[in-house]
């Protein structure tokens, strides 16, 4: 027995039977599955992995990578097709929070009920239920039915039960990141206390701080495989990487955050790569607040044309633009373009933005507007994120480089 | 899948382990059913007692109806609910039972539960309102004079209905996961089986050349002998104890068909 690790997963595979009408699944039950009426889709594919007991890993990944399915395949809600799942004490899981609770109950019957469903007694509860409700700490409604509760006021009693019933390990599925923010310090400090008590932590999220500051290891998975296990920050820049590379195909229209990305214009010219470069010419995938870089785009001309503005928009996540410029403000617009040429505009400046996810536009045109000779359009062009590493504590998406000097007056 | 795993002491044992979320299951299965309602949980009492006043008006005052054998005296309307008393119980069970898990996709799907429990959260229910039933039944029989110290039997001669309701809710519940149309096909065979069981007739009222057929059905079995336990004459033991048997392979079947397919019920759901 591998008495020290708390979840062991060998070659686990889990493929699903995908029926195109449900009168399919019972043709094949009547043929004894002699004959086949269903397609077959491959979520995870031979994954491996050792989790020792308080070690902490997240999962990160594109939608339809096979997280959740990893997750639900370790909690023992779905039975693998083949493989091993070894699990080593109690497992709490809040892959959706709040998913058994009956609405038509108080919190309080939902707490034991909860209780129940994780194998806890009905003692063992109680003895456990004015810590679960102070945390919680949604006063009295507690005996009133969920069904009354505010969304906020759901997650937290869900989360509250998860984290009393001293689990050995701990599944998230990005669920951390609701409820207010002094709930969401309380229940990372709680969840820290969790993990130096022993219990290991299977996150799966998206946030790049997250993970970097709860996980000592990070997991990949695309496409149901699992691609890399090492570093929470090499793993994320590996992760950065591709996906910036699966958003290059012009094809890919829809990107993986659901958002579309609309490409527009005549196609007299294109710009083919967008990328940061740090000062040593690398490519960068996340850039320091603050850090010199080079923001390059590099396009092609297809058919001659007098004059290219080139203009580009960085966003922020909500869609605001926070900086916006083009080469006729510096007065260096390229003229008396001609087929095949090729152009590298290179912007050199200061990644002063806040901590954060952007997205970068580039627009070619012939004037200031957009509107006459669009030779094209790409928005959401190009991802990049924002860490801070280096600077003191800040909020916001601009970068203001303070200095602070207290003395008396 | 080991033949350990279907040992009746085993599904017995665990169901138990669970008793506490069985139970509270069925508290809300039965308290939300009433909720809202101005008279709210008294209907559990209500509603029977309407339906017995209806039998005694229609069958003992309309129809002054009698069955050919009558047994031990006892009025029309007082067989026939006796006879409800077992169907009802049954028939509740099984034409709730195809929506019993896929009534809770959240409990398949995203948390770890017992969910071979779901299907016997109707059966629960219907012997709430079943308890109540009985209750009316022996105050009827008090009233009317016909009281005998039998009718005690009737929980115990019901176990054969019990088994075999929820087997067939394990087969049922496991079907209607995969396909919706159970919630409508299984009504339809219940309501059918409820003419094809002496509920309204006595056995012995059925042509000689087919009552062998009835002596297969086992809730026929069961309605005749707590008919016979009611009014107070000897039960026919040795049907009972072989229908016994039968349901309980079929509740055997059943828990095995149930275990078998729960692998899939995520995928389907």
């Amino acid at each position: 027995m591998h008495s020290d690790s708390a979840i062991r997963v060998e070659n686990l595979t889990k493929t699903y039977r995908i029926f195109g009408h449900p009168g399919d699944r019972i043709k094949q039950a009547l043929t004894l599955g002699r004959i086949r009426f269903h397609r077959e889709f491959t979520a995870l594919k031979e994954v491996s992995f050792d989790i020792k007991r308080g070690e902490t890993i997240g999962v990160v990944g594109r939608n339809g990578s096979g997280k959740s399915t990893l997750l639900q395949l370790v909690s023992g809600i779905l039975k693998p097709t083949s493989g091993i799942t070894e699990i080593n004490g109690r497992v709490s899981a809040l892959l959706e929070l709040g998913a058994g609770f009956n609405p038509e109950f108080t919190g309080r019957e939902n707490v034991f009920f909860q209780g129940a469903v994780l194998g806890i007694s009905k003692a063992e509860i109680a003895s456990r239920f004015e810590d679960i409700a102070a945390f919680a700490d949604i006063g009295e409604f507690i005996d009133q039915p969920v069904r009354t509760y505010s969304s906020g006021m759901y997650v937290r009693l869900a989360f509250s039960v998860a984290i009393h019933v001293q689990p050995d390990i701990l599944l998230v599925d990005e669920a951390l990141s609701v409820g207010d923010v002094e709930f969401q310090h309380r229940s990372m400090k709680r969840v820290k206390e969790l993990i130096s008590a022993g219990t290991s932590l299977l996150l799966v999220s998206h946030d790049r701080h997250l993970i970097t500051s709860t996980c000592s290891r990070c997991i990949l998975l695309d496409k149901g495989r699992l691609v890399m296990d090492g570093l929470p920050s090499d793993v994320f820049d590996y992760y950065h990487a591709l996906t910036a590379k699966g958003e290059e195909s012009p094809q890919r229209n829809i990107l993986n955050s659901g958002r579309s990305q609309v490409v527009s214009g005549t196609g007299e010219a294109k710009v083919k790569s967008i990328r940061f470069l740090a000062k040593d010419g690398s490519e960068l995938n996340t850039l320091d607040v603050g850090m010199p870089v080079t923001l390059e785009f590099l396009v092609h001309i297809y058919e001659p044309f007098p004059r290219l503005v080139l203009a580009f928009a960085i966003r922020d996540r909500m869609g605001q633009t926070i900086f916006n410029t083009n080469t006729n403000c510096f007065n260096k617009s390229p003229e008396g373009l001609r087929a095949n040429d090729e152009l590298a505009f290179r912007f050199q400046l200061d990644a002063n933005f806040g901590p954060g996810h952007y997205s970068i536009s580039s627009f070619l045109t012939s004037t200031n507007d957009q509107l006459t000779n669009n030779y094209e359009s790409r928005e959401l062009a190009h991802f990049f994120e924002v860490t801070n590493d280096s600077r003191p504590y800040f909020y916001g998406t601009a970068w203001l480089n303070p200095a602070l000097n207290v003395e008396p007056y | 899948m080991s033949t350990t795993i279907v040992s009746p002491l085993r599904i017995f044992a665990d169901i138990w382990r669970h008793r506490y979320l069985l139970g509270q299951l069925i508290k809300r299965d039965v308290l939300l059913r009433y909720r809202g309602a101005m008279f709210g949980v008294l209907w559990i009492f209500l509603s029977p007692l309407l339906m017995l006043a209806i039998f005694a008006f229609i069958f003992g005052q309309v129809f002054q109806t009698r069955w050919p054998q009558q047994s031990g005296g006892l009025p029309f309307w007082l067989l026939l609910y006796s006879g409800l008393i077992t169907f009802n119980v049954f028939s509740e069970t099984v034409s709730r039972a195809p929506a019993s898990v896929r009534g809770y996709p959240s409990f398949v799907k995203k948390i770890i539960f017992p969910v071979h429990i779901l299907p016997l959260v109707p059966l629960g229910a219907a012997l709430v309102h079943g308890s109540f039933n009985l209750m009316i039944l022996v105050a009827a029989l008090a009233w009317t004079g016909g009281l005998h110290g039998q009718v005690l039997l009737f929980p115990l001669l019901l176990l054969p209905v019990l088994l075999l309701a929820t087997g067939l809710s394990w087969f049922v519940a496991a079907w209607g996961v995969f396909i919706k149309d159970m919630t409508q096909i299984i009504p339809v065979f219940v309501q059918m089986l409820m003419f094809l069981s002496p509920v309204f007739y006595p056995v012995s009222a059925v042509p000689e050349n087919l009552r062998t057929v009835y002596r297969y059905n086992p809730l026929g079995t069961v309605i005749e002998a707590s008919r016979a336990a009611m009014a107070g004459q000897p039960v026919e033991w040795s049907a009972w104890t072989i229908t016994f048997v039968l349901c309980l392979g079929v509740a055997l079947l059943g828990y095995a068909f149930f275990q078998h397919s729960r692998e899939e019920f995520a995928d389907a759901l």
